[in-house]
């Protein structure tokens, strides 16, 4: 997701105005003397005159605390709009963009709650959830704008991530069925008259050539396109592929350069199914910090207001 | 990578036998749906735990201070759980809870009530709270507040005071509230019976003057706000005391102010009351016969003086026995003698008596003598106000010693005999200006000017409202409503 269009304006806008008035209204109620002469709250702003030390714990503190951990709610609830696509309370992109900027609201709204201080083992290890959640959040949302953009000029013919096992399995399957018609080329005693059709062009039984291809499918080609992480293999290195295809392409005859091209679109597109691979796996894998801890948050955080309100 | 963009169809080609994928588990979703399933169901059963048997001090903001450290396995000592186990948690609890809380901020109550049940029962005293026209009274936490370090608690901070005394709206109210309330029998500051305090009236507006600071508009005290005088009938010339021409004293010491202000055991100058006996009779000894020094009046009772004075001669018979005379006749020889050559001095025992008691400078009637023996004689009219009675002994007023001029603080003279800034010993007349005083009635109190030299920023001394001032008002007070609301 880019954020950096005007659908974010009014977003940004709304983060900076909300943090502007709950910075005067701390200041106001908490160091009325700080605040430059004009700027004084009105009344109906000010809370009731607190005993409370804790900022937390004042009317104004809870409310801060309050409006937090409802932005914390709201921004669970994105997974399960994420899952009810077809809920019509907005669209998944609008739901996503108020998540990133309500939670960045929550910044100042927790700062200005905790009245900058750790408080107990139980606050400050909400403290450090909250900074494991934002922190992997704000990773991730740096990531959701970067690797899209690598993923549109690095990989033009994206494939649907679920689909990548199939379709590497399929350009595995066509290796062996290519090495398997070499095969049966050899076993034949003549040359078979050419017939249009999408096998590979057997029109020229050169034996030395069908030798040579076979060797290097077996050896090289269909290993590299069977296994799962093919960034092991020499072959998922561009440079080393583009010089072995050209080493290949001297060693057989002219007539069997096609094929070698083919080969060489299969590796080319292994390459990148296993590079989409990779960045689908950066794009998504910080939410395996962002989530848990994020609901851990949630579940804590509520237990930190029920016990603080009704308890101590 | 420079392969060709694939047509939709070829795309959707590679995907023919796999378009069921999206009814499969996929395995990354899987497994951060089992991560996330794990950690609130860890994070639920680690909240349960703790409930059951978890230390409480994982809520703990921070140590207990030395006073309650006993207390820091039992947060209920003070932390009621009523609001959860005071019966079921029911709707309308909650919401009534919840709309308290942000009305009204998390609750003090209940841990207030736990103090003053705690400390009812261990010092079997109770605490009234401050003056009768407080419109908000304070929590036990906000001013002694705990969780903050191991020690001793902390000290009351001035600005919890501050946040009434500086605040204009609550001291305007307080003011209206005071000028509505009879304040006879309310003593905020009792002392002991036989203490004389120089009480003055509670000013209308009580002490509602609004102020950030003690150098900061603290207003000044009230007796150097108002025109008082010391009203004693002493005569006391403090000035006079520091003359040049005062003798010594036992030892060669000089007349200093700590002669006759004493301090006591705790460094208080108000339960030492300076007595005739014990400071002014060094110097004072009221002689009357140059020739035997040893013959002095009474001092306390003009009748027992005038009795003295009549019997005159059977005292100078009993002095001729402490000189060592035996003989009946050595002894009225002595008194014979000595009667005599008191009559060249006086015309008549009448004249002798007026002069004992109205003589005004008994320094006059014997020039040329050394000083030390012209200050110790006679003259009560030196130092009180005689009154002639006809047919009877003259009157003296006894005279009144204060021993606190300013009952609404407190202060520590044993703290104030050094110079915080100079390191050298602090003189009395620098706060009190004896040595500047003819007259009895001078209030030789310092001003809030000479305090603040010291006790401000610029002086750097310590200038919390506690250092003289106390909260909390007798526990005497309690019954008449003084507590917490």
């Amino acid at each position: 997701m880019r954020i950096f269009n005007r659908t974010h304006i009014p977003w940004f806008l709304l983060v900076v105005l909300a943090t502007i008035a709950a910075t005067w209204i701390y200041i106001g109620n908490f160091f009325p003397g700080r605040l430059p002469p004009g700027l004084s709250l009105p009344p109906a702003l000010v809370q009731k005159v607190s005993q409370h030390r804790s900022i937390g714990g004042t009317p104004v503190g809870l409310i801060f605390g309050s409006v937090a951990f409802a932005i914390f709610i709201f921004g669970g609830l994105l997974s399960l709009r994420k899952r009810v696509v077809l809920w019509r309370i907005g669209s998944v992109q609008s739901w996503l963009r108020a998540h990133i900027w309500l939670t960045l609201l929550t910044i100042p709204l927790v700062l200005l709650h905790s009245g900058f201080r750790l408080g107990a083992p139980m606050t400050t290890l909400l403290m450090a959830l909250y900074g494991v959640v934002m922190v992997s959040g704000i990773y991730g949302l740096i990531l959701q704008h970067q690797v899209p953009l690598i993923m549109k000029e690095r990989l033009p013919n994206e494939t649907v991530y679920e689909q990548i096992p199939h379709v590497r399995s399929q350009l595995a399957l066509a290796a062996e069925r290519m090495c398997d018609s070499f095969k049966a080329n050899a076993a034949l005693p003549v040359a078979r008259p050419v017939e249009p059709s999408n096998e590979p062009d057997l029109a020229v039984n050169d034996p030395e050539s069908e030798a040579a291809l076979i060797a290097f499918l077996k050896d090289q080609v269909m290993p590299y396109l069977r296994t799962r992480r093919g960034h092991r293999f020499k072959l998922g290195n561009t440079s080393y592929s583009n010089d072995t295809f050209r080493f290949v392409k001297l060693r057989v005859a002219n007539a069997y350069h096609r094929q070698v091209e083919e080969i060489e679109s299969w590796c080319d597109q292994r390459r990148m199914l296993d590079l989409e691979t990779r960045l689908h796996y950066w794009l998504h894998s910080w939410l395996f910090v962002h989530v848990p801890f994020s609901f851990l948050l949630l579940l804590l955080t509520a237990w930190h207001a029920f016990v603080t309100l009704f308890y101590y | 990578m420079d392969s060709p963009r694939k047509t939709q169809k070829e795309i959707s080609g590679q995907y023919q036998g796999n378009l069921g994928y999206f009814s499969r588990i996929h395995l990354g979703r899987s497994a951060r749906f089992l991560v996330c399933f794990f950690a609130a169901a860890a994070g639920l059963a680690a909240i349960i735990a703790f409930s059951r048997r978890g230390d409480e001090r994982f809520f703990n903001p921070g140590p207990l201070s030395a006073s309650h450290a006993a207390l820091v396995h039992t947060c209920a000592s003070c932390h009621d759980k009523i609001t959860l186990t005071g019966g079921k948690l029911t709707r309308n609890k909650f919401q009534d809870v919840l709309s308290d809380r942000f009305h009204q901020g998390i609750a003090f109550d209940p841990i207030d009530k736990n103090c003053e049940a705690c400390h009812l029962e261990r010092d079997k005293r109770s605490f009234a709270f401050h003056e009768p026209n407080v419109v908000q009274n304070r929590s036990c936490s906000v001013c002694h507040q705990e969780h903050r370090g191991p020690g001793p608690m902390k000290i009351v901070a001035s600005s919890q005071c501050a946040s009434c005394h500086d605040n204009p709206a609550i001291m305007q109210a307080s003011a209206q509230k005071g000028m509505q309330l009879n304040w006879a029998g309310f003593q905020r500051h009792p002392h002991p019976p036989q203490q004389i305090v120089f009480d003055l009236p509670r000013p209308a507006r009580g002490f509602t003057q609004v102020f950030p600071a003690f150098w900061d508009g603290h207003p000044e005290f009230q007796l150097k706000r108002e025109p008082v005088l010391d009203r004693d009938v002493l005569k006391f010339n403090h000035e006079r005391h520091f003359a040049a021409d005062i003798p010594p004293l036992t030892g060669g010491r000089k007349l200093e102010c700590s002669y006759c202000h004493k301090p006591d055991s705790e460094g208080r100058y108000n339960n030492q009351r300076i007595t005739f006996a014990a400071q002014c009779q060094t110097c004072h000894s009221l002689q009357i016969d140059v020739q035997n020094p040893e013959l002095t009046l009474p001092h306390g009772d003009t009748v027992a003086v005038r009795g003295f004075l009549r019997h005159l001669d059977s005292h100078y018979a009993d002095l001729a026995v402490k000189k060592g005379l035996r003989q009946p006749n050595d002894i009225k020889n002595f008194v014979t003698t000595q009667m005599l050559r008191l009559r060249e001095r006086v015309l008549s025992g009448e004249d002798f008596e007026h002069q004992v008691f109205f003589v005004a400078d008994p320094y006059k009637p014997q020039p040329g003598m050394e000083p030390r023996a012209r200050a110790s004689f006679y003259g009560c009219a030196l130092c009180h106000q005689v009154e002639s009675r006809a047919n009877d002994a003259p009157f003296i007023a006894k005279p009144i010693f204060v021993d606190r001029w300013m009952p609404q603080a407190r202060f520590d003279h044993a703290k104030h005999q050094v110079d915080p800034n100079t390191l050298q010993p602090l003189d009395c007349n620098f706060c009190h200006h004896a040595r500047q005083s003819r007259l009895t009635s001078d209030v030789l109190m310092p001003g809030i000017a000479s305090c603040i030299t010291c006790h401000s920023p610029a002086g750097k001394v310590v200038a919390e409202c506690r250092t003289c001032h106390s909260y909390h008002a007798p526990a005497s007070l309690a019954q008449m409503g003084l507590s917490r609301p």
